[in-house]
C-alpha cells in the first residue's frame, strides 16, 4: 500500500492521497524529501473546492503518466499515444467558472504545479473582451477617455 | 507553512502595502482569493501565453498593459517557455519621406488579419531613400536589421547599420560596415549577414564592389576576399538557394 498525505483545505477539510499524487505538486516534493508532512499539510490559502479539483488533476496525470508508460510501445508514428486524450481531458477540466479558474491557477502557482499552471494561465485570456479582462484581473480603467482615443487611434488599421 | 511560502514559484509581492492592523493569516488568505488583483509577475506569465497577433488589442486594457506587452520581463518569460512565434513586418513608404511600419495582427471583429501599425518612438532608423539609393533589410531572430542606414544629414555612400528590436519596438545601433556603399544587397544565411555592395569613387569616377559579412553572435564586420569582377550597372540582389 502506499503513503498517503492528508490535506488540509482552508476550510479544515482533510484531503487523503497517495504520496504519488502529492509529489505532482513541487513544493509539496520538497517537503516530502524533507519529511515534514506528518501531521498533514495545511493549504491556507487554497478552498475545499479549488482542492479536490487540483487533487483530481493531479490524479488525471499520474495515471496517464503511468498508462503511456505501460504502453511504450503502443505509440503511433509520431510518439503519440493518451496525449490526445489527456488534452481533451485537460480542456474539459478548465470548463469552469472564471473564480474558480483563478484560484486554481492561484494554487498551481503556489503548489508548483507547472501542467497546471500552464493550462490555466493558457485558458485565463480566452476569448475575452478587453472589458472583461479589467474587470477578472480587478483593473481599473486607467485611460482617460482622450487617452484610449489615442491608443485606438495607433492602433487603427492600415489594412483591412 | 513557512516552507510553502518559500517554494512559491512567482514572488507575490504586492505593489501596495496592506495595512499593519491586517494579520497575517489574514493577508495570506486575501492574497489568494479572486477577489484581490495579481501579483505582476503571474500577471506577465498570462500574458506570455497569449499569442502576440492579440497584444494590440491586450494594450487597451490599462497602461500597464500597454508597457507589458513591450517589456523585456514579458519576452523573457516567452523565451523561458519556448513560445516562439513568427511575425510578419512590412515598411512602408509614404511619399518620399515618411516611413511607416505594420506588423501583421488579429482583426478585432471576426477572424481576419489586418496590417496594424507599429509605432516607434524614433523614425530615423527606419529605410531611407536618398537619391536612388536604399538600404536593406534582414530579419535575424527577433531582430531587423536596417543596412545602410543612411546618416543623418549624409548623402550616400553609407555604412551606418541599425537594429530594430521585435520585441520592444525601439531602434538601436549596430557596429558599422568596414567599407561604405552606395547601393548594397544584403541577406541571412548560415547565421551571418552577407553583404555584397558598390560605392562610386569620385576620384576616378570608377564603381568599386565590395563583400562585406557580419557575424550577430560576435558583432563583428569582415571584409570577403572577392573580387567581383564585372563592375554592375545597377543594384545587386543577394538570393539564396538551397543545395543538398
Amino acid at each position: 500500500m502506499s503513503k498517503k498525505i492528508i490535506f488540509e483545505s482552508s476550510e479544515g477539510e482533510s484531503f487523503e492521497v497517495d504520496e504519488a499524487v502529492a509529489l505532482e505538486c513541487q513544493t509539496i516534493k520538497n517537503m516530502i524529501e524533507d519529511d515534514c508532512t506528518d501531521g498533514g499539510i495545511p493549504l491556507a490559502n487554497v478552498n475545499s473546492a479549488t482542492l479536490t479539483k487540483v487533487i483530481d488533476y493531479c490524479k488525471k496525470h499520474v495515471e496517464a503518466a503511468a498508462a503511456a508508460e505501460a504502453n511504450a510501445g503502443d505509440k503511433d508514428i509520431y510518439g503519440a499515444n493518451k496525449d490526445i486524450e489527456l488534452k481533451t481531458w485537460d480542456e474539459e477540466f478548465v470548463k469552469v467558472d472564471q473564480p474558480l479558474l483563478f484560484d486554481l491557477m492561484l494554487a498551481a502557482n503556489f503548489l508548483i504545479i507547472p501542467g497546471l499552471l500552464d493550462l490555466t494561465c493558457k485558458t485565463m485570456m480566452r476569448g475575452k473582451t478587453v472589458l472583461q479582462i479589467r474587470e477578472i484581473f480587478h483593473i481599473k480603467k486607467d485611460y482617460t477617455d482622450a487617452e484610449e482615443a489615442e491608443v485606438r487611434k495607433e492602433n487603427a488599421w492600415a489594412f483591412e | 507553512m513557512e516552507r510553502l511560502i518559500k517554494g512559491d514559484s512567482v514572488s507575490t509581492r504586492r505593489k501596495r502595502k496592506t495595512t499593519t492592523t491586517t494579520s497575517i493569516r489574514e493577508k495570506k488568505k486575501k492574497k489568494l482569493t479572486s477577489s484581490s488583483s495579481l501579483p505582476y509577475d503571474l500577471l506577465v506569465m498570462i500574458v506570455a501565453r497569449v499569442p502576440r497577433s492579440y497584444y494590440r488589442t491586450l494594450s487597451l486594457v490599462s497602461k500597464s498593459f500597454r508597457s507589458m506587452v513591450v517589456s523585456p520581463e514579458l519576452y523573457k518569460v516567452r523565451s523561458l517557455l519556448g513560445l516562439t512565434e513568427t511575425c510578419l513586418y512590412v515598411c512602408l513608404r509614404f511619399g518620399f519621406t515618411c516611413y511607416k511600419w505594420y506588423t501583421l495582427s488579429k482583426s478585432s471583429g471576426g477572424g481576419g488579419y489586418v496590417l496594424a501599425r507599429v509605432l516607434m518612438p524614433d523614425d530615423d532608423d527606419s529605410p531611407r531613400m536618398v537619391g536612388l539609393c536604399y538600404s536593406d533589410l534582414v530579419a535575424v531572430g527577433s531582430d531587423i536589421y536596417n543596412i545602410g542606414v543612411a546618416d543623418k544629414n549624409k548623402t550616400m555612400p553609407t555604412s551606418g547599420v541599425s537594429i530594430l528590436d521585435c520585441k520592444t519596438h525601439r531602434w538601436r545601433k549596430s557596429p558599422r560596415m568596414p567599407v561604405e556603399l552606395t547601393e548594397l544587397s544584403a541577406r541571412f544565411l548560415d547565421r551571418k549577414i552577407y553583404v555584397l555592395g558598390r560605392r562610386f569613387h569620385q576620384d576616378d569616377g570608377s564603381w568599386k564592389s565590395s563583400f562585406e559579412v557580419f557575424n550577430p553572435n560576435t558583432q563583428t564586420w569582415d571584409l570577403l576576399p572577392v573580387v567581383v569582377l564585372i563592375a554592375p550597372e545597377s543594384i545587386f540582389l543577394l538570393t539564396e538557394s538551397s543545395t543538398w
